[in-house]
């Protein structure tokens, strides 16, 4: 069998899609569950720690730390995919996806658990094999966009709320200009690649590979979402623009789409699956890493994957969601409730193009959702335009959308720092789109600072801390 | 009565190709305090056509009327509304404006006044705009024009200065200020939703102040190694803080900038007044002000350890530098003309290695080589004073 890992083991299923509270920093959910041990002993942590909702699982069957969870739900593993004992002695779990078709060296397989058991069962079962780096919980994602069918929207006005074209006069002026190339990953449906606004934009590896698709399994994650939201998402961050054809991307020029379609038709996708999708953004060099995406509660085995990828040196965009809910430590969302934890991942809501309010449906927080950028129109009534597949163009509104502006920002950010030859953190990056937020008291309750993305003062912020030697000092900070 | 200078300066004005010429020094070859000097062409520097006059917008004995400086310096005091209708009513500082090439724009030999965004503003139009004309950049332009080359005519007697003929481009609408050493461009902030950098004529003095300094050292300011030592990352800044409360490259040029200001503004020594509202002018990082009023007794390590959030900022050590200069000039007020000759001359000697000690060093060489060692004790005593 070589190499061929199978779980073909009944399993204990836990559903865990809901957290009984956010725990505290120093808790286990909030360290890296990989480093020392395997995930699933944070499990049965947390568990015990009462960290974990027990609304699923039947408490009044257990014994105290020992709680059992019933069938029907997913895990996820994650598996060293060269381990040649894969599977082996498994009597509980069985997998979806065969470690033959793995790319990656750690990969995340979905497990279904037949039948219930215990936490410590299955901890005690799972630890014993070497193949599982880590298990847990595999929440259900979803796409976080609206269609909305204005096709007279034609015009930007997400570009003109960011002010892009006055940030533009000085980061593709005529002093200067950036010069390198950003790979911004859109992890979601697929890219409609062969649009004419994107295929000049198009990263491609040495196979002429523009991304993955971990849906298919192949290697061409064409968009097949009705109405094409990872092609829309691409489209806000870096359709190709001075191109005379349709739109501009934020960062229209230097960007490269890479496109990691983790997303199926319907919109939705399993923690697993964008758990393979940023590790391969990371692998094949990608900068920026958007992520139109979420489900509800948190997940360590995103967690950890996102510390992975901003130690090294991916910045990371996540959607708020949008339930017009106020997250908070106990209402949670998955990427974007990390963000404020983790510098180098910034959690993005939406505001109103038009207005410059908060879109009614972008989730807010004054701790969680860190940056304000433009996702709707109409005072949030309608969508802003991007590319949509079958080379068209429309409208869609959501924090799916406002987080590619902000991704876009990103790039510019990155790629002014490369062409200046500045070394930089992904937590850098996230300073430097913070701290040059207008501040709006319009979203002061809203988002954290009230801040909104602004590409002017991106700009004017970029100058003073790097074009001029030493700011001036002439202004009072 | 004009005193003449007997030292001789062959060598270092060597240096300067632009036609200054040595002056004739008169009474200064004994020991500090001995004598003063003055140039044969000194300048005044508010020439006597130059004041308030509320009558400015209409009478015909000014060219434009400006702000003396600043709203904020000119009433001294923070304003009730930082808006452009606020301030329009305080355009009473009447100016004749000198200097001018035969253009027809605000340019000369030295800089030129340009636009990035808005139209340069014609000589043969209104020179008497309104700061209400929030279309048009024609005050800003004028606001410029007329302190730089003020500062420019009264610094050239002085010593030598390096921006003098170098037709740097002074850009009145960008959208940040500083000086781009690469273009040798000065940038002033011009956004609608702020009164322009220019109405505050501290900033393009100081930027002036920072593009001498530059210049002055053929560009060796500036041009700092990869392995520096002297410097470390503050905040975004890669060589934004000095490792040590010796000093740096960076604090240097910023001192060199703004006491060049405060030589220009001397009742007023304080830069960015108005973008921050306030008479003793910017303050960073909420606790470094840059006046040099509120710094005459500040330590390097005092200063090195004054904002917990970037220890060693260079603009904040820099406020030291400038003021060790500038009590060095009131302490010998008469001979002000010599230590500006002394500080523009030292600008020569500096490099990108170099600390707030280093420079002292070069200091007291110079004035020994160039002054007879005439400020020697006083410049010993000062620096040793500020823990140097």
């Amino acid at each position: 069998m070589g190499n061929v890992f199978k779980f073909i083991l009944p399993v204990l299923a836990i559903a865990l899609t809901t957290w009984g509270h956010w725990p505290k920093a120093d808790e286990a959910i909030l360290q890296n569950p990989f480093q020392e041990q395997k995930l699933i002993l944070n499990l049965q942590s947390m568990v015990e720690q009462g960290t974990l909702s027990a609304s699923a699982v039947d408490r009044s069957r257990a014994t105290p730390g020992n709680l059992m969870l019933p069938a029907g739900s997913q895990l996820l593993a994650l598996v060293n995919t060269s381990c040649a004992q894969a599977g082996s002695g498994r009597k509980h779990t069985q997998s979806v996806g065969d470690v033959r078709d793995a790319i990656l060296p750690v990969q995340a397989y979905s497990l279904e658990l037949l039948s219930e058991t215990s936490v410590r069962q299955l901890s005690d079962e799972l630890e014993q094999d070497p193949c599982i780096v880590g298990v847990t919980e595999n929440a259900e994602v979803h796409i976080s966009g609206e269609f909305t069918n204005d096709p007279g929207l034609a015009q930007q006005t997400a570009m003109a709320a960011i002010r892009a074209d006055l940030g533009y006069d000085f980061l593709w002026g005529s002093s200067f200009k950036i010069n390198q190339d950003v790979i911004i990953a859109i992890v979601d449906t697929g890219v409609a690649y062969t649009h004419p606004d994107l295929t000049n934009s198009m990263w491609r590896n040495a196979a002429n590979q523009v991304g993955f698709d971990f849906i298919n399994n192949d290697t061409d994650p064409m968009d097949d979402n009705d109405p094409g939201h990872g092609t829309h998402v691409a489209g806000l961050a870096a359709a190709t623009g001075g191109n005379a054809v349709g739109i501009s991307g934020v960062m229209g020029y230097r960007a490269k789409i890479m496109a990691v379609k983790c997303m199926d038709a319907e919109g939705s996708g399993t923690i697993a699956g964008i758990v393979n999708g940023l590790r391969y953004a990371v692998t094949n060099g990608a900068h920026v890493v958007n992520f139109s995406l979420g489900g509800r509660g948190l997940n360590a085995a995103m967690q950890q994957a996102l510390n992975e990828a901003v130690a090294a040196g991916v910045v990371i965009l996540a959607a708020s969601g949008n339930d017009g809910e106020e997250l908070t430590n106990v209402n949670t969302f998955t990427p974007a409730s990390y963000g404020s934890q983790l510098a180098g991942v910034l959690t993005v809501g939406s505001f109103d193009a038009n207005s410059l309010a908060r879109s009614g449906f972008s989730n807010f927080s004054t701790t969680y959702v860190e940056l304000g950028a433009p996702g709707s129109q109409g005072n949030g009534n309608a969508g802003i335009v991007s590319t949509l597949p079958n080379n068209l163009y429309g409208n869609l509104r959501g924090t799916s959308m406002a987080t590619p502006v902000a991704a876009g920002a990103a790039g510019l950010v990155v790629g002014f720092l490369r062409t200046r030859g500045i070394a930089y953190t992904p937590a850098d990056v996230e300073r430097i789109l913070r701290e040059s937020a207008v501040i709006s008291n319009n979203l002061s309750g809203d988002f954290a600072g009230g801040s909104r993305l602004d590409l002017l003062q991106l700009s004017v912020y970029l100058q003073n801390s790097y074009v001029f030697p030493g700011n001036p000092g002439l202004e009072s900070d | 009565m004009r005193l003449i200078l007997l030292l001789a300066l062959p060598l270092l004005l060597g240096a300067c190709s632009d036609g200054f010429k040595a002056k004739s020094l008169g009474g200064a070859s004994s020991s500090a305090g001995g004598g003063s000097y003055a140039p044969d062409d000194a300048v005044a520097l508010v020439p006597a056509s130059d004041r308030i006059d509320a009558a400015c917008m209409t009478s015909d004995q000014f060219d434009t009327c400006l702000f003396r400086k600043s709203p904020v310096a000119q009433q001294n005091s923070a304003l009730a509304a930082s808006t452009r209708a606020a301030v329009a009513s305080m355009q009473t500082y009447g100016v004749r404006l000198t200097g001018l090439n035969a253009s027809g724009f605000l340019e000369n030999a030295h800089f030129r006044i340009t636009t990035s965004r808005t139209t340069r503003l014609a000589l043969s139009g209104n020179k008497k705009p309104l700061a209400t004309a929030a279309a048009t950049s024609d005050l800003e332009q004028l606001m410029t024009y007329y302190y730089m080359n003020r500062a420019i005519e009264y610094m050239i007697p002085r010593g030598p200065l390096a921006v003098r003929g170098q037709n740097i481009n002074v850009v009145v609408d960008e959208r940040a200020n500083g000086f781009h050493p690469a273009s040798r461009a000065i940038h002033l902030r011009r956004e609608a939703d702020q009164l322009p950098a220019s109405f505050d004529a501290s900033v393009p003095i100081y930027l002036l102040g920072l593009a001498n300094a530059h210049l002055a050292s053929g560009g060796a300011l500036n041009n700092i190694a990869a392995n520096d030592t002297n410097h470390r990352a503050c905040g975004l800044d890669a060589k934004g803080c000095c490792a040590s409360s010796s000093g740096c490259a960076r604090a240097l040029a910023a001192g060199a900038a703004l006491y060049f200001a405060a030589v220009v503004f001397p009742n007023q020594p304080a830069v960015g007044e108005l973008d921050a509202n306030r008479v003793a002018g910017a303050r960073l990082c909420a606790v470094a002000d840059r006046d040099l009023r509120n710094v005459a007794n500040q330590t390097v390590a005092a200063a090195h350890q004054l904002c917990v959030t970037r220890v060693g900022d260079a603009n904040i050590l820099g406020n030291v530098y400038a003021s060790i200069w500038w009590q060095l000039r009131g302490q010998v007020e008469a001979d002000a003309y010599a230590l500006d000759f002394l500080y523009l001359q030292h600008l020569s000697r500096l490099n990108a290695s170099d600390t707030f000690s280093t420079a002292k060093q070069k200091i007291l060489d110079l004035d020994r080589d160039l002054l007879e060692g005439r400020f020697n004790d006083r410049i010993n005593a000062e620096f040793t004073r500020r823990g140097l």
